[in-house]
């Protein structure tokens, strides 16, 4: 059959699926804690596959894969390494965050804090950098979508619409089914081609036998090449040099500690156990998909030493489905690594919706909303969100990887001392959390520029984080009297 | 049924759009893709035609001039795979194999033989690539097709819910209402409900539930009146239906069916209700129970078919159950008092004529005896004065039992009487062994006769005297509680069974003299307001307790 068509055919299944699980969630997300939350009723089984689908993005299928094959294991150390400990780290607060019973982390601040303001400004915030982040994944759908049909980039990301708008709409109930789906997808389709991969190679142990043996370029677009043995190593060049990857403990890994994508998964449990357990098994699960992930990337480097085209590191795993290693599997596997796209995005769309109508709007408006005017708001929000990010993806970043990193630095260095500060240190004051914001946000004014010039050396959310842990510190401890008075 | 539960307004709605809207957008895409795929076919077929016609001009202007090969090389030049030429016998002269057969399969899409060399010139169609070529030609056409069915079917979806979740929010309302309807109020219906008509039936909704809230207040009130009414009346109230469910009880008659302790004919007062309401006729007669102590309980039922109203077809029962218990022994009481005065009066005739030629008899018996001299016939004589002395004193408590005297009721402190009492025993007590202890509170005091109450108390006391041996002991106690005194008499002696007991209870219920004076007793406690309890096992003594009503000492002028 014509490559393209069972691509249509496969796309409108796809379409098919997520539009009778659009449509089923609707009726489901008529008050503001049904919308975000489910009413904290939904299994467990569906609260791991929503955190496990919105974990696994394109920066983890095409971006991870890709500098696997290029770099090696090295590529992990600098992400897989540090999410693991930053969710090791947000195990540990688990309990307490499920116990405060709000339903966005900005509502947090002002439970505790009794601050409107606090709460808009870190929901403005929350907006803004999932706005950036959602990038990450409409540029997955783009490149793949692009690589199915054979369309220009700019046209192929106009699909995405097609379904993180639809699916977002229907709220968190609508986000957990998709995302259920998109994981079984995904699993299947990495099963099927680490398969593939083996199959081809000769062996799961040749896989990294062969690995140890690559050498050359990985393909056109490389500026270093891999010597024997390099694939195998912790660290590598360039972004994967020791300092910065130990360093990325502090975007990746404090990022993700501090996410409120978890959080918000962490809070719609049940209860405080099944919380901790959905973190737990979804860790047992991710394990599995990063070593199916880096035994296909290192799998494809063994087969295709080098690829005779100018690609960049998130092309790589399309373009070898598409051509060397095309099948009538092929679509299918594509439209997996389409799924998980789909689902950190639906996702990330719901928390802009969260953050636009609850927190900023809903805390700053004169009188309290109807809920019905808050989940119209949050469409909304959705909406707009979901355009913004459109148009900021049509100039992408180079690397999934390294961009998403850098996201997810902004959270460290503004959102991670103020939440576990909140958490778990009882002194912390409404002026440190200020204090902290002001001056993460201040760090993230200086310490960018430097690191995107070359001048710093190591990850910029590392000095930026302690930077406003130490403001959380100082302001606390110099208005904690004033604000006991109070 | 399940597709019927399923054909909801929300999926009419959506059936009915997207159905129009998808028919549309195929029939589009169809038309589109027929119009490519004529348009390349008739391209592709004028394309061969051309070539053929091209090809035919060649060999027809230079054919003779540079041969068959010279022309062959000329086409093969050309490096179109769709050509095949065969010539006279249908040999294959240039072409491949593919296009061979499939000239030998019909699929030629143009075919020329007016040539000079008499050769048959075919444009061959490969409709697989044909096909193929037509997909990637019209992807970006198919793709948008697509992506316009998603949009349709979500904009569908979308449109369908909006327009049934107003709908669906009311009735879900109406169903909660439904299930509570005493809780219903107008702020249950949501407002927000999308278009005009909506909000019409949302407003008509609230305006009925605010009828509705009024009715049921007014109705809420009348029940509680109602329910009052029942449960203050002085009367067990019970409803059944038809089917002998109780519809109402009120709470005198729950107490009184919850008693299951007493017993008429071995039916508690439950069973023997219905077993009357299966009956045709109702029995006027009061029902008595009894319970293994002995305590009655005297009920009168009243049964009352119900009939009206709705429950015309189905008619219930109403019954209604009196305690009259008191009535009963009061009733009982005033039978025994009227019988035992006129047994009293014929008694007192019949002792007060006997008591004269008794006293003749004594008389005269004493006389003889002093003549006699035998010892033998003067201790019969004696022995004959002592028998009547007995009788004369039968007589006397008799005469005492039927008489009825005049009480002189005061304020009586409890402390002295029993130390006269004990005064006045003391040395009979001593006699036996026996110790007299008395102990009452100070100022405690009752409304009675005096002397009626020394009596009951030497009667006691001799009871007791009789009861214990030596050794023994007997008590006298005066104890007050809450608005009561409470006076008894304790001794340690040989106790009494549960017949016996039983036995002296009856002796006192029927108004016997009996054995211990204990007739006369009840009947001079009943004078003064007391009641009377005795409480014995064998070998645990006697206890005969007595209950007043508690006067104060400085109530003497009150009453």
């Amino acid at each position: 059959m014509n490559k393209t068509l069972l691509y249509l055919i496969y796309f409108a299944a796809y379409s098919a699926i997520l539009l009778v699980i659009g449509k089923s969630s609707l009726r489901d997300s008529d008050s503001v804690g049904k919308f975000f939350m489910c009413d904290r009723r939904l299994p467990l089984w569906r609260c791991v596959c929503t955190f496990v689908g919105t974990w696994v993005s394109a920066a983890s299928i095409l971006s991870l894969t890709g500098s696997v094959y290029e770099s090696g294991l090295s590529a992990l150390m600098f992400s897989v390494v540090p999410w693991f400990l930053g969710a090791l780290l947000m195990i540990h607060v688990s309990g307490k965050l499920y116990a405060t019973g709000v339903t966005t982390v900005p509502e947090l601040f002002r439970v505790r804090y009794g601050s409107k303001g606090l709460q808009a400004a870190f929901g403005a915030l929350l907006a803004a950098v999932y706005v950036l982040y959602l990038v990450i994944q409409i540029k997955g759908f783009g490149i793949v979508a692009s690589t199915l049909f054979g369309i220009p980039y700019s046209l192929s990301i106009l699909l995405v619409y097609l379904f993180i708008l639809y699916t977002s709409f229907g709220g968190y109930q609508s986000v957990t089914r998709s995302d259920a789906f998109n994981l079984i997808l995904m699993i299947v389709g990495l099963g099927v081609l680490l398969v593939i991969v083996v199959a081809r190679v000769g062996s799961l142990g040749g896989i990294y036998s062969g690995a140890a043996g690559v050498t050359g370029y990985a393909h056109a677009g490389m500026e270093y090449a891999t010597e024997a043995g390099d694939l195998l190593r912790p660290f590598g060049q360039g972004d994967f040099a020791p300092l910065m990857s130990i360093s990325m403990f502090f975007g990746w890994g404090l990022g993700l500690a501090v996410n409120p994508q978890y959080a918000v998964r962490i809070l719609a449990s049940r209860d405080a156990r099944s919380a901790r357990r959905m973190i737990w098994i979804s860790l047992a699960l991710l394990a599995g998909i990063y070593f199916t992930l880096s035994s296909i990337g290192l799998g494809m480097r063994v087969l295709i030493p080098t690829v005779n085209e100018t690609l960049s590191t998130d092309e790589i795993l399309t373009y070898i489905l598409n051509n060397d290693l095309y099948s009538t599997w092929s679509g299918f596997l594509l439209f997996a690594i389409i799924g998980a796209c789909v689902s950190t995005a639906n996702s990330q769309l719901l928390l802009i919706a969260s953050s636009c109508s609850c927190d900023i709007v809903g805390a700053l408006w004169p009188r309290p909303l109807k809920e019905s005017t808050l989940v119209s708001l949050s469409r909304g929000a959705v909406m707009a969100g979901g355009t913004l990010s459109l148009l900021l993806a049509l100039s992408p970043p180079a690397s999934l990887l390294t961009y998403g990193g850098d996201v997810w630095g902004v959270f460290s260095v503004t959102l991670l001392a103020p939440v576990f500060g909140t958490l778990l240190w009882k002194s912390t004051t409404r002026t440190g959390v200020c204090a902290a914001l002001g001056a993460g946000l201040l760090a993230l004014a200086v310490f960018y520029p430097l690191y995107y010039e070359g001048l710093l050396p190591v990850h910029p959310a590392l000095p930026g984080t302690l930077i406003s842990a130490g403001a959380l510190w100082l302001g606390s401890v110099l208005s904690r009297k004033r604000e006991a008075e109070v | 049924m399940k597709l019927r539960r399923s054909l909801t307004i929300e999926n009419k709605i959506l059936m009915a759009v997207v159905g129009i809207c998808v028919l549309s957008v195929l029939c589009f895409g169809f038309l589109m893709l027929r119009e490519g795929y004529t348009s390349k076919l008739t391209q592709e077929r004028e394309k061969g035609e051309e070539l053929l016609a091209y090809i035919s001009w060649d060999i027809r202007q230079f054919g003779d001039n540079v041969g068959q090969d010279a022309i062959l090389a000329g086409c093969a030049a050309l490096e179109n795979d769709g050509l095949v030429i065969l010539d006279g016998r249908g040999a294959r002269l240039l072409g491949t194999e593919q296009g061979a057969a499939l000239v030998e399969e019909g699929s030629v899409l143009a075919e020329q033989r007016d040539n000079g060399f008499g050769w048959r010139l075919c444009y061959t169609l490969d409709e697989a690539a044909f096909q193929s070529g037509l997909v990637e030609e019209q992807k970006y056409a198919i793709l948008a097709t697509i992506a316009l069915l998603i949009i349709t079917i979500q904009v569908g979806v979308f449109v369908s819910y909006g327009i049934s979740e107003p709908v669906r929010r009311l009735a879900a309302a109406c169903a909660a209402i439904g299930e509570r309807p005493q809780e219903a109020s107008p702020e249950l219906i949501p407002t927000d409900v999308g278009g005009a008509e909506t909000r019409q039936l949302a407003d008509a909704f609230r305006r009925m539930l605010e009828e509705l809230r009024r009715y049921n207040a007014a109705l809420a009130e009348q029940k509680a009146l109602n329910e009052n009414i029942v449960q203050n009346l002085p009367l067990g109230v019970v409803a059944y239906g038809a089917d002998g469910q109780v519809l109402c009880v009120n709470d005198r008659a729950s107490a009184m069916l919850a008693n299951e302790t007493f017993f008429a004919a071995g039916q508690t007062l439950r069973l023997v209700l219905e077993r009357r309401l299966t009956q045709a006729s109702v029995p006027l007669e009061a029902i008595r129970l009894e319970n293994g102590r002995g305590d009655v309980r005297v009920y009168q039922i009243g049964v009352w078919r119900l009939g009206r109203g709705s429950l015309e077809t189905q008619p219930g029962t109403l019954c209604t159950i009196d305690d009259v218990t008191y009535d009963k022994i009061m009733e009982e009481k005033v039978g025994e008092s009227e019988k035992l005065a006129y047994i009293g009066k014929l008694a007192a005739m019949l002792a007060h004529e006997i008591r004269n030629p008794l006293a003749g008899i004594r008389a005269s018996i004493q006389v003889v005896g002093r003549g006699l001299e035998r010892e033998r016939d003067r201790t019969l004589c004696t022995s004959v004065i002592k028998e009547v002395d007995r009788i004369n004193e039968l007589i006397g408590d008799l005469l005492n039992l039927s008489r009825k005297r005049e009480s002189h009721k005061a304020v009586v402190e409890l402390k002295p009487l029993l130390g006269e009492v004990a005064m006045l025993y003391s040395k009979l007590a001593g006699n036996h062994g026996v110790t007299m202890e008395t102990t009452a509170e100070p100022g405690l005091a009752i409304y009675a006769d005096e002397a009626e109450l020394k009596q009951v108390l030497i009667n006691l006391v001799s009871n007791g005297l009789k009861a214990v041996g030596q050794g023994g002991r007997i008590a006298l106690r005066a104890q007050g509680g809450p608005g009561e005194v409470l006076l008894s008499v304790t001794d340690d002696g040989a106790g009494m069974d549960r017949e016996k007991l039983r036995s002296v209870e009856r002796g006192i219920a029927s108004g016997g003299t009996g054995r211990y004076g204990l007739a006369i007793v009840s009947r001079l406690l009943e004078q003064n307001g007391g009641e009377m309890k005795i409480l014995s096992s064998p070998g645990g003594g006697t206890c005969i307790e007595m209950r007043f009503r508690r006067t104060d000492t400085g109530e003497k002028e009150t009453l």
